[in-house]
Order: C-alpha cells, then structure tokens, then sequence
C-alpha cells in the first residue's frame, strides 16, 4: 500500500518550496504530494491569497502566510460562512512567513471549519459620545448604521481619549470623517488620491470644533482666532496621545491619529485586511 | 503660365486646408474649456494644482484635501463643471495676476462675473458647503457666506 500523499502540515514550508521539485522545508524530498498548492488553496479561502495556487512558495505565499499569521494574532473575529464569530487572538503564533506546525495546524483548522479572516475595523455609534457630532458621508456596507464611525478596533481608544478632550473644554465636536476607502470615488477622481494615510487604516478622524455656537475652522487656527476652549481641547487631545495635524509641515487642522508607520508591517496588514473588509462589504462589528 | 496658375491655386488649397485643419484639431485647453463654461452659464470649479509629489501623495495634508475635493466632485458632477490646471498655468488662463500662491487652490465660479477662492488645501467640509450655495445660488458673495472663501476678482483674456 503507498504512502499517503504529504500535505502542508507534513512540513515546516517556507519561501524557495516547489511542489515540481520535491523541495518542502527547505529539502528536497522522496515523498510525493502537493503540499505548497494545498497551502495555497487555503490560503486563498482564508482570504489572505489573490493570486495563482501554482505550487511554487514565492514572495506572494510567504505574504499571504504573514497575513494569516498576522491576523490569527491580532483580529478578535473572522467569519465562519459569511457570519461574524468571534474568537480569542493567538498568542503562540509568529508572523514569519512560514507554515509552521502552530501555523499549519491554525491554518488547516480555518479550512475546516470554512472559516475566513476579516478585518480589525469596528463600528463605534456616534451617538454613544456625547461631545460627537457624526457629519462623516456613510459608507456603503450593510451593517454600518447612518450614525456608525468606522475605526480599526485600535484606535477605539483614541474616539473616547478626544471625547473626554472635547467633554474637558466644553466643546462639541463634528467628525467629518474616519475610516476612509482607498483610491477614486465610484465616479472617478479629480484629483489624485494620496497612497498612503492614517485614514485608509481607520486610525485617524477629521473633525471641526464646535464652541458653543461658533465653529472653529482651518481658517480660524491658520489666523490665530480660534477660541480659548478649542485650543485647551487640542491641547488635551495631544496630552492623550494623539498627533494633531495642526502641527504638520503642512497644516491640516481638522486632523488626529496616532501614528502607524506607514511603511510597517503593521500598517501594511490594517491596509490589507480592512480595506478588504468594505471591498467585499463583509459585516464589521459593534464596538464592544 | 497655366502650370503656374495651377501650383498657386494648390499652394493656395494646402494652405486653407492646414488652417482648418489646424482649427478643427486645435487642443482645447482648460482655457478655452473655462471661457466656453462661464460664457454658457455653467457654474464652474477651477482646481489648481501641482502635480502632487511623493511627498504629497503620503501626507495627511494632502489626502484629506484629496478626499474632500473628489467627494466634493463626485457629489456635484451633475451641477458644476471641474477643470484642473497647473498653477503655471494661471498666467495663461487670466488676463491679470491672481491672488493664488499657493500649489493648491480652488476657484468657484458662478458665473462670468462673480468667483470665490481660497488659496491653499480645503480641509473643511463647510467650506465645501458654503462654495455649493455659492455656485447654485445668489448672483453676488454674500457677506459672511464662509470667511474661508474670498471674492476672487478676474478677467479673461480676449480669445
């Protein structure tokens, strides 16, 4: 009787493995099986995989491995036939590009259970911050309500920090936007969209200041007449963490984040998973 | 004398012939596309801009100005007409020097008379608020309309 054929979890796969050449882990091998193509099947329907299954563990699987590993690690949901489920992040696994036991055993499991991953986004109501006023153009999914803020779960802190800022100096403030959806609008741009931004991550919000009856304006920072309550609240939103957009080479008043490097990992994987998540209108969860 | 006549005439028939052609296939530039708006009475949004950098394209300055503007474009691409220039381009499209020193501003004009500006990055969805009333309503700026929006007085150069 033969040997069965080997699959991903046999071996530890890594970038450089070729199912035509018998090379898995890293050595050439007697066995016989498909183990990088059935990486990449599952790969693809964890949703973490665009390309060809081919067989050949190149860059883009090594990818593909990241994204999963990243995701397992750091997303508190996925989706199991279409619906949210929520799940506890692993602390075990490690974003190193290859398939791994903890990885392929992770990994073979999704695949089980036709599981696929999601996005770290989070819908936080507007409504539930009392300085908030919700001003930001609703984005088409069918689980973000008219008065929903589209944030990564990360940045959930940082809405209640500006909160408690604006609720301190006794203003209101109008959010103008939040999570933004990457490159031109339905009918074409005018201008041409920026590549990389704290918005296109969910961890930035725009917002103008409300001072009673008075809005506070890029205008009114630019010339120095903003109010005294408008200032204490930038003051205290900076005290809190956050990067105030006032203070750029070239002012943007109206802007906060907290600063994930736009050429990081971190800031790559966010991109990935939650521009992907409004692509494909997947469901996003209620801020806990 | 008739093989003269003959190469006139042809000279002649070339010449007309390059000059319509020349007419018919002439570039229309956002001069003329201005000029054609405003003189048909459509409401119309100059946007000046470089063309961005790499810098730009990974600023927050820079993308927030971005996505206002196409939202604001993409919301009103049915009332306004958009054209974009270069801000070397200016000189060329107005007969007199303009306030614009910025690499990024806009001009909202309602009609031939009448325009708004603001010189710099919009970042404020009021501001976009108040330039859409401009555009579709009164004839002249009212007082107080935005502070953010300047009256933006211009002359067109004779075509």
């Amino acid at each position: 009787m033969p040997a069965p054929d080997k699959t991903f979890t046999d071996f530890a796969l890594r970038r450089g493995d070729n199912d035509k050449l018998k090379r898995w882990g890293g050595t050439i091998s007697t066995e016989t099986g498909t183990p990088v193509q059935d990486l990449q099947t599952v790969l693809k329907a964890v949703g973490v995989y665009d390309v060809a299954v081919d067989g050949d563990f190149g860059g883009q699987t090594e990818t593909a491995v990241k994204r999963f590993q990243w995701n397992v690690r750091t997303v508190k949901s996925r989706l199991v036939h279409g619906a949210l489920e929520a799940r506890a992040p692993s602390t075990t696994i490690k974003v190193n590009g290859i398939g791994d036991a903890a990885t392929a055993t992770e990994l073979s499991a999704w695949g089980a259970a036709g599981a696929e991953t999601t996005g770290n986004l989070s819908r936080a109501n507007a409504a539930s911050f009392a300085q908030f006023q919700n001003e930001a153009k609703k984005i088409d999914n069918p689980t973000i309500g008219n008065d929903d803020l589209i944030v990564d779960a990360g940045f959930l802190a940082h809405l209640a920090a500006l909160n408690a800022a604006a609720a301190g100096a006794h203003v209101k403030l109008l959010i103008n936007q939040a999570f933004r959806i990457a490159g031109a609008p339905v009918g074409g741009a005018v201008v041409t969209p920026a590549t990389k931004s704290q918005h296109l991550i969910g961890h930035a919000i725009d917002c103008n200041i409300l001072d009673g009856a008075k809005l506070i304006n890029s205008d009114a920072f630019k010339h120095g007449t903003q109010t005294a309550a408008a200032k204490a609240f930038v003051n205290a939103a900076k005290a809190a963490g956050l990067r105030w957009g006032g203070d750029f080479g070239t002012p943007d008043f109206v802007h906060f984040d907290d600063f994930v490097n736009p050429d990081g990992e971190e800031y790559l994987m966010r991109y990935f998973f939650n521009q992907r998540t409004i692509f494909k209108k997947q469901p996003i969860p209620a801020a806990a | 004398m008739m093989g003269l006549r003959r190469s006139a005439a042809c000279s002649v028939l070339v010449l007309a012939l390059t000059a319509w052609l020349a007419t018919a296939f002439a570039e229309v530039g956002p001069r003329q596309t201005l000029a054609a708006n405003l003189a048909a009475g459509k409401p119309t949004v100059l946007i000046v801009s470089r063309t961005p950098t790499r810098a730009d394209l990974r600023s927050e300055a820079y993308a927030d100005w971005a996505s206002y503007l196409n939202d604001f474009a993409e919301e009103h691409r049915r009332d306004f007409q958009f054209v974009k220039i270069k801000p070397a381009e200016l000189k060329a499209i107005f007969a007199e020097h303009t306030p614009i020193k910025e690499p990024f501003a806009t001009v909202f004009f309602r009609n031939a008379q009448t325009a708004v500006y603001y010189d710099g990055m919009i970042h404020d969805r009021s501001t976009y608020g108040a330039a859409a009333s401009f555009l579709s309503g009164s004839e002249t700026v009212p007082p107080g309309l935005s502070p953010a929006l300047k009256s933006f007085r211009f002359r067109l150069p004779r075509s």
